[in-house]
């Protein structure tokens, strides 16, 4: 007995000692326990002894925190990867976000301090923020989105402007999330600008095919973007000046449990309207954003934070056009009349986020959500008549209309191991404004007539959104993992409810340095963006599906493959073949903001659309040079019964071929330049060719190209440390060699008259010209920015 | 050179550049255009035909039209300008030709029109009249001048677009003779609806929906111009040296005249467009619209219409004079 006694007791102390020897054998058995994937630098040594106690097995950051205690490395666990790195007394800004994720297999190994696109799965692609940095964009204003449209499969709606086109979709077939929560309107200044400035966000990953069953709501792409914690640690803030926009940041802690993180960025214009406005200046534009972030760890395994987003645009116009007529009376006798027509124009737009996220161990993610979208148009006129000084009659004009929509969002997401499975629900409510428009009119001073046509707030529109998903991740074979997944989408409206299942299946294949992947998504979209005109403008419209226009409906396959077992590079290729159904396309008349669900429905057509495409993509992954070269071959049509008499049309988004290629290039730790070159196919445009009684006329959607466009984009960022943090000078140049890309095209009618800007002698008047815009070349970039 | 190369980086940072990209326009250089409107509410129908150009239109005066109604054919006649006196020279033709036809609802009607650019031609059919239960006058606001309409639609209403006009007809008798002095007409506005939308007009306007979520019941608020009415005479009495007003007693009766139509979907849009309807937004950066067109062969619209008319009687008045309407002007008599 006593033996015995004894021998159990040696086996005990052996199996709690020497249960794991190494750290590297700790890590294989966390990997196996919950399929985690690992990354460190090959610098880090895990070969150490490990003379911890026991892992428990309770939960993923009990067992990392008990592994790695003790030691000189930290874990940090991001969903399905966990992340080593050797502790530093100052953690910098990049360095507490994820810059590296690995490309497809745990035993592949990422030098995780270079700048490298990530690759959480086919059909995924992510950008760090240290990329971000480095990326030169227009304006100084580094853009997440516009930084997406440099990988393969992702393009700008419109040149220059941040809207996303993903296989063959349009804009509004995006989703884009901040921490889980649709952000509905996403842009500045047209679409020149995103919403989510870099120093407010963490990474950002683009799904654009084999969706996660939890993701869903959009035809074509789900961005996830991610937040920027605020430090735990310490105080850090930095401020950035450049030749458009300020910024200032702050983050750090508050007490032992609390952290925040407060960005903020507005224009320069905002602070010179006072002195334009004395000046009569002709047009001002600004726009400010606030984003905000607190963290509290309310234990060892529960993290609750509020995201908070608050950014709004204005714009004014005054026109001016003075005339002279002389003339006669009935007696002949002769007199002048002079006119001054004065115009104002504004536009007030802006969005509103606040949600609360409650995160368990790793494991689960709730979410609860609100956000508002508002925006209102103003238009006065004055119009000043003066004959002779006889009389004198002034008329002024005013309209103003106004919308706004807003959505109260739940959410919750978990993962089991292998599994996931999670819901939501959602309430929407679309209120298309009332309007009015009035008109007085004074003759020699005195009030002639007054009149007010009020036009009534056409019915708001209330949806509802529901669902369910799971997924599961299952190994088998050698190398195989099967992901099959379902969702089911609940779409409401106040005379609709649409059910659909969502089935999802991925086959992925790893060995020798290869990674295979076969897929199918079925994707469904309650919502529709109206967009009127060549880029995203605050007046697009969100509806909801109802019984005349129900949601759209996407199916898509793909194969990709992988190949990253040569070091330092990565070569992938994908298909895929998308089909649309439901997709919705103006009516030809003139849209309309204020109008109820019925008069909407009425305006716009529900068809079909097919996208297909192959992309390829290399890239260099390590040394001081890294980067890729991307290339795109794709078309896209759309097919609507009831417009271009039932025929088949390129869609506004086709672009035959694509090319992206982005180098980056470090000297040392203190100097990085990236140049960055795109040419894409010409975009397709509906032109006018010839004249009918009611004006232009075109005989087809879509019946011209417009040239291809292409430009380079350079930037240099020089570091230096100072006493307290670092500085940093940004020069760049957006199209470099100032390339004339139609960044908005007009149809104008050829002149006789040498003062008109459309002069041709050589053509007969009126024939129809299409005028070509381009808004950015040689935009410049120096901003002088301070970290502390 | 530092205050260059900053002035430089300025300039670059406002430039921006235009230019123009010439359109393949390659496409035949004249193409015949018809337009025409179908009505059973009229005897007489105008078919307008013009040639479209690369760069412009033109009125076709060289065109010959014809209609062909349920299989028989009526020519068209050209109408020519208005004279304006025996001396001016020939009135020239127009390019409006005329077709003299009773059309009713169920009529296939072929529209033709021959040019040396080719033939242009519209195949149509006139739609079922509209199934209306009543039309009354539900209220006046004097005040404000509003009056208010309502069309009752049938139990089986027929979806599709309708149209509703409506005018103030206002006849004046002189009571001591009997005599019409005058007569006019004021339009008071139009609205144009389906079965799933009601125009409103930014003041009152109902829908009352009954089964099947389908309009029933349109209430329409028409704005009520008042029209200065005849006039009033004076007489120089040679005998007194001056003018002596003549008091003048007339009966005035004031008429709603309610015009329903059935549309085609494309006559819908083109009207819906260019109704006042609040806010209409294209901001300069729309695409080219497209507008509908039905004619082969060429381009145009051509747009059937069945009418139903009710005439509803408003307002009757008698005994009204200089002192109710002293704004009315004077026109002086001699005798």
């Amino acid at each position: 007995m006593k033996r015995t006694g004894i021998l159990l007791a040696f086996l005990l102390l052996a199996e709690t000692v020497f249960a794991q020897t190494t750290l590297k054998e700790g890590v294989q058995m966390i990997k196996d326990r919950y399929g985690v994937t690992f990354i460190y630098d090959p610098a880090i040594n895990l070969d150490r002894p490990y003379a911890g106690e026991k892992l428990e097995g309770k939960s993923l950051q009990a067992d990392l925190r008990r592994l790695f205690a003790g030691t000189d490395i930290s874990a940090s666990a991001k969903k399905r990867q966990v992340v080593l790195k050797k502790k530093q007394r100052r953690p910098r800004r990049a360095d507490t976000s994820l810059s590296e994720v690995q490309l497809l297999d745990s035993a592949l190994l990422v030098d995780w301090r270079k700048p490298v696109l990530s690759h959480p799965g086919a059909g995924a692609l992510g950008i760090s923020r240290t990329t971000l940095d480095e990326f030169p964009v227009v304006f100084g204003e580094k853009d997440a989105l516009k930084m997406l449209q440099l990988l393969p499969g992702v393009q700008a709606a419109n040149e220059g402007f941040s809207g996303l086109s993903v296989r063959g979709g349009y804009a509004d077939e995006n989703l884009i999330l901040l921490d889980g929560v649709p952000v509905w309107q996403g842009e500045h200044a047209f679409g020149l600008f995103s919403a989510f400035p870099a120093e407010a966000i963490s990474d950002a990953t683009i799904y654009k095919g084999n969706y996660p069953a939890r993701f869903g709501g959009r035809l074509s792409s789900v961005v996830d973007i991610q937040s920027a914690p605020g430090n735990s640690d310490s105080l850090r803030w930095g401020y950035t000046i450049s030749l458009l926009a300020d910024k200032i940041h702050a983050d750090g802690p508050l007490g032992k449990r609390l952290s925040y993180s407060v960005s903020g960025r507005f224009l320069h214009t905002v602070l010179a309207e006072p002195v334009l406005a004395l000046l009569d200046n002709k047009l001002n534009y600004w726009f400010y954003d606030v984003n905000a972030r607190l963290d509290w760890k309310a234990g060892s395994e529960d993290l609750l934070y509020l995201t908070l987003y608050n950014g709004t645009d204005w714009y004014r116009e005054k026109n001016t056009a003075k005339k002279y007529q002389h003339t006669y009376d009935d007696n002949y006798a002769a007199y002048d009349i002079w006119t001054d027509d004065i115009g104002y124009e504004g536009l007030e737009w802006g969005t509103g986020l606040a949600a609360l996220h409650w995160n368990h161990a790793e494991n689960g993610r709730t979410a609860l959500s609100w956000s508002r979208y508002n925006m209102v148009l103003a238009n006065n006129s004055q119009y000043l008549t003066n004959d002779s000084d006889i009389h004198v009659s002034k008329q002024e004009n005013r309209s103003e209309t106004e919308a706004h929509d807003d959505e109260l969002r739940l959410s919750t997401d978990w993962n089991l191991g292998p599994f996931s499975f999670g819901g939501w629900a959602s309430l929407h409510g679309f209120h298309p404004g009332g309007s009015f428009r009035e008109s007085r009119l004074y003759t020699d001073g005195k009030k002639d007539y007054w009149w007010r046509k009020n036009y009534s707030a056409p019915e708001s529109m209330t949806a509802a959104e529901a669902g369910l998903y799971a997924g599961a991740a299952v190994p088998f074979g050698h190398g195989f993992t099967a992901s099959p997944g379902v969702r089911l989408s609940i779409y409401g409206s106040k005379d609709m409810v649409y059910v659909y299942p969502e089935p999802r299946f991925d086959v992925q294949w790893q060995g020798a340095g290869w990674t295979i992947n076969a897929g199918y998504s079925r994707m469904t979209q309650g919502y529709h963006r109206m967009q009127s005109g060549f880029t995203i403008l605050p007046l697009d419209i969100w509806r909801p599906s109802g019984a005349d226009v129900p949601p759209m409906v996407g199916d898509q396959f793909s194969l990709s493959g992988c190949f990253a077992g040569l070091e330092g590079w990565e070569i992938s290729a994908e298909l895929y073949y998308k089909k649309v159904h439901g997709v919705t396309e103006y009516r030809n008349t003139f849209p309309s903001i204020s109008v109820d669900y019925y008069d909407w429905s009425e305006m716009v057509v529900s068809g079909d659309g097919t996208a297909r495409g192959a992309e390829f993509l290399i890239r260099k992954t390590s040394g001081p040079l890294t980067g890729w070269l991307a290339y795109t071959l794709s078309k896209a049509d759309r097919v609507f019964p009831d417009i271009n008499d039932g025929a088949s049309f390129p869609a506004t988004v086709d672009r035959r071929h694509r090319i992206n290629f982005l180098a980056s290039y470090k000297m040392g730790q203190r100097l990085n330049m990236t140049l960055s070159w795109t040419f894409a196919s010409g975009a397709p445009a509906t032109v006018p060719e010839r004249y009918s009684t009611m004006g232009f006329y075109s005989s087809s959607m879509n019946n011209f190209r417009l040239p291809p466009v292409h430009r380079a984009d350079f930037n240099i960022n020089l570091h230096s440390p100072c006493r307290k943090g670092t500085r940093t000078w940004t020069l760049g140049l957006y199209n470099l060699y100032g390339a004339q890309n139609p960044d908005a095209v007009l149809p104008v009618s050829a002149s006789a008259n040498s003062y008109d800007t459309c002069y041709h002698p050589e053509l007969p008047e009126g024939t129809p010209v299409l005028e070509r815009w381009t808004i950015l070349t040689f935009i410049p970039t120096i901003s002088f920015s301070r970290e502390f | 050179m530092k205050r260059t190369i900053i002035y430089l980086l300025f300039l670059a940072a406002v430039v921006s550049c235009r230019g123009e990209i010439m359109l393949p326009l390659d496409g035949p250089e004249v193409m015949p255009v018809m337009n025409a409107r179908l009505s059973t509410a009229d005897t007489e129908h105008e078919v307008t035909v013009d040639y479209s150009y690369l760069h412009g239109t033109k009125e076709a005066t060289d065109a010959s039209v014809k209609m062909i109604l349920n299989g028989n054919s009526i020519e068209a006649k050209q109408k020519t300008a208005m004279r304006h006196d025996e001396y001016a020279p020939a009135p020239d033709p127009t390019n409006v030709y005329t077709v003299h036809a009773d059309i009713v609802p169920g009529d296939v009607v072929e529209l033709v029109a021959e040019t040396p650019y080719g033939k242009a031609s519209s195949k149509t059919t006139i739609p079922e009249y509209p199934r209306i239960q009543s039309v009354k006058i539900d209220g006046y606001n004097p005040e404000k001048k509003i009056l208010r309409v309502s069309v009752s639609f049938d139990d089986d209403f027929v979806s599709g677009y309708y149209l509703v006009e409506s005018w103030l007809m206002q006849t004046a008798i002189i009571e001591n003779t009997g005599e019409l002095e005058d007569e006019s007409s004021g339009y008071c506005g139009s609205r144009v609806f389906s079965d799933k939308t009601i125009r409103r007009n930014g003041t009152l306007a109902d829908v009352v929906y009954g089964k099947d979520d389908i309009t029933k019941i349109i209430e329409l608020d028409n704005h009520i111009i008042p029209h200065s009415m005849s006039s009033h005479y004076q007489t120089y009495d040679k005998n007194a040296h001056e003018f002596v007003l003549e008091k003048v007693w007339y009966s005035r009766k004031v008429d709603l005249r309610v015009r329903v139509s059935a549309i085609s979907q494309e006559d819908y849009f083109m009207i819906k467009d260019s109704i006042d309807q609040g806010i209409v937004l294209d901001f300069g950066t729309a695409e080219s619209i497209r507008p509908p067109m039905n004619v082969e062969g060429g381009l145009g619209l051509v747009c059937p219409r069945s009418c139903v008319e009710y005439s509803l009687p408003f307002m009757e008045q008698s005994h009204y004079s200089v002192d109710d309407y002293p704004n009315v002007p004077l026109v002086w008599v001699w005798k």
